[in-house]
């Protein structure tokens, strides 16, 4: 069986190498970069991690996979000295991912291999299939066939079968009303596999926001938001990503003192 | 800012992934307002002729604002990403779909009746993409780069009469007190000011003004400008360096001075070896104007992961 890990353990890899090299003083320094502070320990919380199954005895590498409802990731660690094949190149077979029975999701597009010239993979390899988004909870099922070598041999043939339940993304609609303009949005994300919910800039909180995975703050046109101008300069400081939209979006922006801010010329 | 777009970074995920957008496109002559003008998705200027893709079905009733990148606000920032300009009356450089960070703007209405096929796949890729952003760094905004003074030099010069307000009155008044003396207020004063003074301003430290209405004003660094080394080139941070161990008292002085006014204080040396500094952090800074003039740790350094 495979070794799981999760992307919040990759990039809190990343932050650990980092922070080898700063000895220690990088602590000190965020507060100058960032504004809400990334999570060290941060995970995305809608990419689930799937089960892997397949990985043969002692073999040199670790595997995981998650996803969300657009896209699977599959991380292979190779051990040094090994290798897999991004192409033919006359060595080993390719990397492919094939979609099996009793998946509720299809591919959007064509395999997403790292680059390299020579057609070796080696190291840490991440796979990535986009998926074509569908309304409500999911479930995917994958096989994933490769080859590994190392400059003496080749091992046989590898079959990974990945598996589980894809669950939508949780977003939360921000509205100046919750009118029939604000539901047609909702319907039109639930469609696309947002599980959607709506509040108003004036009941919206950060404990609302936190608790889901993204908030998408919508606007009428410029001077017909009802009001709502004001409460988008008060916007909570959120953990999650904010799409801001139009003209209540730039205030949104602005008040939360981003480098992205419209302004006085 | 109306219903459509133009110089879209169309190889960009948001207009890729999961669904390829395609656009209904219009081809119209370029305005005569972005003539001779260039910005972050047309640095080569927009041809005679130009594409603007419909992400609204119809012009809206009312208007859809845009973030005026052309005043120098934010696109300094690492790993800002301008990703599409709206069709504006006011300037080129008007991104109307743009990423910094954990924060995204879209300037058009996300109305499914109002929204084109395109649009509609963008914001659907859009919301998946930024969905990975959850780590991703917000650099807050401290003051307008020295972009922003560019713009004075050519703000409705050609309009009939001209727009003299920017050269007369914000220019100026964006300017510490004493600075002002060194600039004439016309619109070739302007420019003969931008030549002479723009590598050598900042803004946003302590002790500077902060003013209501043009935010923190901005000096001339008469130290940097003496040493002849621009105030964000890393030429002039190792010149620094170099000098501060040299023995030319008043040219050390100076370079002190701008490491100390320049390399932001978190992450400056305690024992004040900037060549051991500069060996450890060469690789991970970067200057930012609109964060307060700073060498600091670069953003997206932050970012990288093994696999990047």
């Amino acid at each position: 069986m495979g070794m799981f890990l999760s992307s919040g353990a990759s990039y809190n890899r990343a932050m650990q190498t980092i922070l080898r090299v700063l000895s220690g003083r990088l602590v000190a320094c965020l507060p100058l970069i960032l504004l809400a502070g990334p999570s060290l320990t941060g995970t995305l919380r809608a990419q689930h991690e799937l089960t892997v199954t397949g990985v043969p005895e002692e073999a040199p590498f670790t595997v995981s996979a998650t996803a969300d409802p657009a896209r699977l990731i599959v991380e292979l660690q190779l051990e040094r000295g090994w290798h897999a094949y991004a192409r033919d190149v006359g060595g080993g077979d390719p990397i492919r991912l094939t979609m099996t029975k009793g998946s509720t999701v299809k591919r959007a597009g064509r395999l997403r291999l790292p680059r390299d010239k020579k057609g070796e993979l080696s190291g840490r390899i991440r796979i990535e299939q986009w998926l074509t988004p569908s309304a409500g909870q999911g479930r995917i099922a994958a096989r994933l066939n490769f080859m590994i070598c190392d400059p003496m041999q080749c091992l046989p043939p590898i079959e990974l079968s990945i598996s589980g339940k894809i669950e939508p993304v949780r977003l939360l609609l921000v509205v100046p009303e919750k009118d029939a303009h604000a539901e047609r949005i909702g319907k039109f994300l639930g469609a696309r596999g947002f599980a959607v919910q709506t509040t108003s800039y004036k009941d919206v909180t950060a404990k609302a926001c936190d608790a889901q995975d993204l908030v998408l703050a919508d606007s009428k046109l410029f001077r017909k938001n009802a009001g709502a101008s004001r409460k988008a300069r008060g916007f909570p400081r959120t953990k999650v990503p904010i799409v801001a939209v139009g003209f209540l979006g730039t205030q949104l922006i602005e008040a939360q003192g981003l480098a992205m801010a419209s302004g006085y010329i | 800012m109306d219903h459509l777009g133009h110089g879209l970074a169309l190889q960009h995920p948001v207009f890729q992934h999961p669904f390829k957008a395609e656009f209904e496109w219009v081809e119209e002559p370029r305005p005569k307002h972005y003539e001779g003008f260039t910005s972050p998705l047309w640095p080569k200027g927009v041809p005679a002729t130009y594409r603007l893709a419909s992400f609204e079905i119809g012009k809206p009733d009312g208007f859809n604002p845009t973030l005026v990148s052309h005043e120098g606000f934010f696109t300094d920032v690492p790993g800002f990403e301008n990703l599409a300009e709206g069709h504006s009356a006011k300037a080129l450089g008007s991104l109307s779909l743009a990423r910094q960070g954990k924060h995204f703007y879209w300037g058009y209405s996300i109305d499914p009746d109002r929204m084109t096929a395109g649009a509609k796949d963008t914001l659907v890729n859009a919301l998946y993409y930024m969905h990975s952003k959850r780590d991703s760094l917000t650099v807050q905004f401290v003051c307008k780069t020295r972009a922003s003074f560019k713009v004075y030099t050519y703000l409705g010069r050609d309009s009939e009469p001209p727009y003299m307000r920017g050269v007369e009155e914000h220019l100026p008044g964006s300017l510490m007190p004493k600075a002002r003396a060194t600039y004439t207020r016309s619109f070739e004063g302007a420019e003969t000011w931008v030549s002479q003074y723009l590598d050598y301003i900042y803004a946003g430290k302590a002790g500077m003004i902060k003013d209501k209405k043009y935010g923190w004003l901005f000096d001339i660094d008469e130290d940097a400008m003496k040493l002849g080394t621009p105030n964000s080139s890393r030429k002039s941070l190792e010149r620094w360096i170099a000098l501060s161990k040299g023995d030319q008292a008043e040219d050390k002085a100076r370079a002190l001075r701008c490491l100390e006014r320049y390399v932001h204080p978190k992450i400056a040396p305690k024992d004040g070896n900037w060549t051991r500094w500069y060996a450890t952090y060469k690789d991970l800074i970067c200057f930012i104007d609109s964060t307060g003039f700073w060498w600091q740790l670069d953003p997206i350094a932050l970012e990288r992961s093994p696999t990047k």
